[in-house]
């Protein structure tokens, strides 16, 4: 079974990625979009993923891999992955909360 | 977990299987007359396939050979292949586990 | 896993050199060798393992030991008088061979002592192998 890529659940939150408005007036300061920060991570994420991956694909055909270095990277594409997954959880809660707020 | 990755992981682990059931043989049959050891290979055509992508790596089969006749058994060293196969196989289940955990986060928690 | 496979080289080597220390001993009192001459006392000559394929590439890592041949001991042959023996020469001496005793059984000892070393190594190697598995595992 494949993996779905990292980035393919985070649009199903349903949320939209806001294009960062040019403003002219204020000193913007030079740091990413919050949307830029998401897809950053995310990618990131996809990243670990799948160098975990093609480390446990190398580890099955060649034995002298240390193995610990192929669970240590498994180990951190998951939690890498939950935690994109709480994070994810606790937008859409606030994108909720915010959605009902009475205006 | 990408298919190459299931491919390899699970025909290490069918090589493995195999090597285990040979070496049991071999063991079971130390003191039989005129008995001919077995071999199993498979990592040198896995590691060849795995360059060759998954249909490959589907179509690699591990490779008994048998001892040349008259030669002994020797017990310690299969006692050595028992405990290092099962080692491997133990290692490749945990890695196999460990994505497949991944894989079922992605759909549990995707509500 | 490296380590285990170097760890059964061990095993295999250390074993072929107790046979070869079983043969001097079992042939303490033989006459004459297997094509007539007089039997001599081997010794298994061991070395680290080379990669002979790999030679001229980088170090290819450490692979464990091999045998690299079996040579005469080169004691002299035990000469003992025993004018009835059908082997006995013009003089009545008997040549029998050249074995040291007290060599043969240190040796075998040391043999043995560097088998069972083979066999903790290889166990702790296995430790530390299904160690790196328990990472991230939650109790």
């Amino acid at each position: 079974m494949s993996l779905p890529p990292a980035s393919a659940i985070v649009p199903a939150m349903g949320i939209t990625p806001v294009a960062p408005q040019a403003s002219a007036t204020t000193a913007a300061p030079t740091g990413l979009s919050f949307s830029q920060l998401l897809t950053n991570g995310v990618e990131a994420v996809d990243q670990r993923v799948v160098d975990a991956d093609s480390l446990a694909a190398a580890f099955a055909v060649n034995d002298s891999i240390p193995l610990h270095r192929v669970t240590y990277a498994l180990e951190q594409a998951r939690l890498s992955l939950e935690l994109m997954l709480q994070v994810r959880s606790r937008l859409v809660e606030a994108y909720q909360e915010v959605s009902r707020m009475q205006l | 977990m990408s298919d190459l990755t299931s491919a390899l992981v699970i025909k290490a682990l069918d090589g493995l299987s195999e090597r285990s059931v040979v070496t049991a043989n071999n063991i079971a049959n130390a003191a039989s007359p005129n008995f001919r050891a077995g071999r199993v290979n498979f990592e040198d055509a896995l590691a060849q396939a795995a360059t060759q992508g998954r249909a490959a790596v589907s179509a690699v089969q591990p490779q008994v050979l048998t001892d040349p006749a008259g030669s002994d058994v020797r017990l310690d060293l299969e006692l050595a292949t028992a405990s290092t196969t099962a080692t491997r196989y133990a290692a490749l289940i945990d890695v196999l586990g460990r994505e497949l955990q991944m894989d079922a986060l992605a759909i549990t928690r995707n509500n | 896993m490296q380590a285990m496979e170097i760890s059964r080289t061990g095993l295999d080597v250390e074993w072929r050199r107790l046979e070869v220390i079983a043969q001097n001993l079992a042939n303490a009192n033989s006459t004459q060798g297997v094509d007539g001459k007089p039997y001599q006392a081997m010794r298994l000559v061991s070395g680290p393992k080379a990669d002979f394929g790999n030679y001229l590439s980088a170090s290819s890592g450490p692979l464990g030991v091999a045998v690299y041949g079996v040579e005469p001991e080169g004691l002299p042959a035990r000469s003992i008088y025993e004018p009835g023996n059908p082997n006995a020469d013009a003089k009545g001496f008997v040549s029998y061979p050249g074995i040291d005793h007290a060599a043969e059984m240190t040796m075998m000892v040391k043999t043995e002592r560097v088998y069972e070393a083979n066999i903790v190594a290889m166990n702790a190697a296995r430790q530390m192998y299904l160690k790196a598995l328990e990472l991230g595992k939650r109790s």
